[in-house]
């Protein structure tokens, strides 16, 4: 965001690299999300160092974020991880070798310690198969960005559905 | 200790671009193998440039790294006007170097704070660093922060960069879009002062060694995009004469090439160097900065690179403020760069040190051979070297203690493991 004062209700935040096959999954779907939801989105196509994400969410309220994971469950596995202490020690497990600065989980953590996260942060997980050079998702995967952005757009119906005091949210 | 063999291994070293491995043995006190192994693999850069027009060099050579994707444009660039025989200067050139001074700040204050700060204060991460000085890690994460925002500002993304062009840029920002930026930077100097008190405070381990120092050098300015290839053993080269005194050297344990000086041996490039052959270059207030860490002209220790990389994010954000002081955009954004068949050299001062780029192309420009020799590369021997007198003169250490003190002196080079391959594991054998 290019405003450090502005606040947004929710910001959609996609992260992966297009050219390694199914890494591209979280900025397929956060791209489609943001869309069908009309909200703000950053795509972080090859983040060379999670840090950076302490900026882009800057000023949010709520973060979607979507990433390729690798845990070895089966392509197309969509992991919803809610909050940072979850989003810490699953994504830890989950991301696997990085050539990054600071991984995601790391992002997460410092952004706990220095209090700048998100009011709320959901990370939603596509499991990916093939992480070769080269376009294109596997065709498990590419299903499984449909299913990502419902999980998405559920979790922004939620967050802008009208507080009903008692009402479950 | 009494310890007759020790074998120290880090399998997989953190805090490090890229990945490798460092493997030590030792028999009766005495070190009798160092190997910093890389074990990225090999990305083949240079044999994909095979066949690519020479105008695409700047966006192929970015996607090498993505903390100085900009080193790899800036020195595409010069070998390509070199090879067809133009020169861009005037404000074209400050441009180059202004978006030059954005990937200093933001990858130096990635490495002083987040990467190298934790091993002097004795925290395994910067998450741990934060909680007992959140104040420094905000500091550090608004410096990068800058940097990143004036590579964005210039070069119109802060990862591989889309508006560099060979002979200028694609776009050239207004007088009034680099005035808005005055203010962020004076923060980010400010910012970047507090920064080298802070680092002059740490405590340095006792070492020094006699060094070749290897850096591009100008007597009128600090060496960023440009200059002679000089040494403190008394080279002085332009950069068309790089293979006549550099060799590149397979070794069995690395995916990266090491770099050794036809006529010496193993030499050190990155901040120690460019600070040893350029100190009298240097802003009035970045050599303030540095004679406030007690800092002199000359600088052998390689543990202090962190203070120097703090005296250099000084000058970065005072060279970037005084270039755009003197801006005057340009009536067009690049310089005509008609290709003929011919061999050129380009050599520009990535973070990590100068970074060497050769190239023959055609008469159409089509590229038919490409050379690049990135700074941990050159490096890498260095490296090994330091970890030797390291491990020998802190042999009474633990291996716990001993493993964190070899990676805290490998990483005094912020070496860049994936710029290297064509690099961090540490296995310490004591026997």
């Amino acid at each position: 965001m290019n405003d450090p004062d502005r606040t947004v209700p929710v910001l959609v935040v996609g992260v992966g690299n297009a050219y390694r096959r199914d890494d591209g999954a979280g900025l397929a779907a956060a791209a489609r999300l943001a869309e069908a939801a009309g909200a703000p989105v950053r795509l972080h196509d090859r983040l060379a160092d999670g840090t950076a994400l302490l900026e882009t969410w800057r000023g949010a309220e709520t973060v979607i974020l979507l990433d390729a994971t690798r845990s070895g469950a089966p392509a197309g596995t969509i992991h919803r991880l809610t909050g940072a202490p979850e989003a810490i020690a699953r994504l830890e497990a989950h991301t696997g070798a990085s050539t990054h600065g600071l991984g995601i989980a790391e992002a997460i953590a410092l952004g706990a310690v220095l209090r700048r996260l998100p009011r709320r942060l959901v990370v939603i997980g596509i499991e990916g198969s093939c992480f070769e050079h080269g376009v294109g998702l596997s065709p498990e995967v590419g299903r499984a960005v449909t299913e990502a952005v419902d999980c998405g757009l559920q979790e922004i119906v939620r967050v802008r559905a009208p507080y009903v005091p008692g009402a479950s949210r | 200790m009494p310890v007759e063999r020790r074998t120290i291994k880090v399998d997989a070293l953190a805090r490090v671009e890229g990945e490798g491995a460092l493997y030590v043995r030792t028999s009766r006190g005495r070190v009798t193998e160092v190997r910093l192994q890389i074990y990225e693999p090999p990305r083949f850069f240079e044999a994909f440039l095979r066949g690519r027009a020479f105008t695409e060099t700047p966006d192929i050579t970015a996607r090498i790294c993505g903390i100085c994707p900009v080193a790899y444009q800036m020195s595409a660039c010069r070998a390509m006007e070199d090879a067809c025989g133009v020169a861009v200067g005037g404000q074209l050139r400050a441009l180059r170097r202004l978006l030059y001074c954005g990937e200093w700040i933001q990858s130096h204050a990635l490495h002083v704070y987040m990467l190298h700060a934790p091993d002097f204060l004795g925290y395994g991460s910067i998450v741990e660093m934060a909680r007992d000085h959140p104040e420094a890690v905000q500091r550090g994460l608004g410096l990068k922060q800058a940097g990143n925002e004036l590579m964005r500002l210039l070069g119109g993304r802060e990862v591989h960069p889309i508006n560099v062009r060979v002979g200028g840029f694609y776009r050239v920002p207004s007088r009034r879009e680099l005035d808005g930026f005055v203010e962020r930077l004076r923060r980010a100097r400010d910012a970047a002062v507090e920064t080298v008190r802070w680092v002059a405070g740490f405590d340095m381990p006792a070492f020094e060694q006699p060094y070749e120092f290897v850096a591009l050098r100008r007597p009128d300015e600090y060496p960023i995009d440009d200059g002679r290839i000089a040494s403190s053993g008394g080279l002085d080269i332009a950069a068309g004469e790089y293979g006549d005194h550099f060799v590149e050297e397979q070794v069995p344990h690395s995916h990266a090439l090491h770099s050794r000086l036809r006529a010496g041996g193993a030499y050190l490039v990155g901040p120690l160097a460019r600070y040893n052959l350029n100190f009298e270059a240097l802003s009035p207030l970045a050599k303030e900065a540095a004679r406030g860490a007690g800092l002199g002209p000359v600088c052998r220790n390689p543990f202090q690179s962190i203070v120097v990389r703090g005296v250099e994010l000084v000058y970065a954000c005072d060279e970037a403020l005084r270039l755009i002081g003197q801006y005057d955009a340009p009536e067009r954004p690049y310089v005509d760069v008609p290709p003929r068949a011919a061999t050129g050299h380009g050599c520009t001062e990535a973070p990590r040190g100068i970074l060497y780029h050769r190239y023959t192309i055609d008469a159409a420009g089509t590229i038919v051979e490409a050379r690049i020799v990135p700074p941990t590369s050159q490096n890498q021997a260095q490296i090994e070297a330091d970890l030797r007198d390291v491990v020998q003169q802190s042999l009474a250490l633990p291996d716990d203690r001993l493993t964190l003190r070899c990676e805290q002196a490998v990483r005094n080079y912020d070496p860049c493991i994936s710029c290297a391959t064509h690099f961090l594991r540490l296995h310490i054998d004591r026997t």
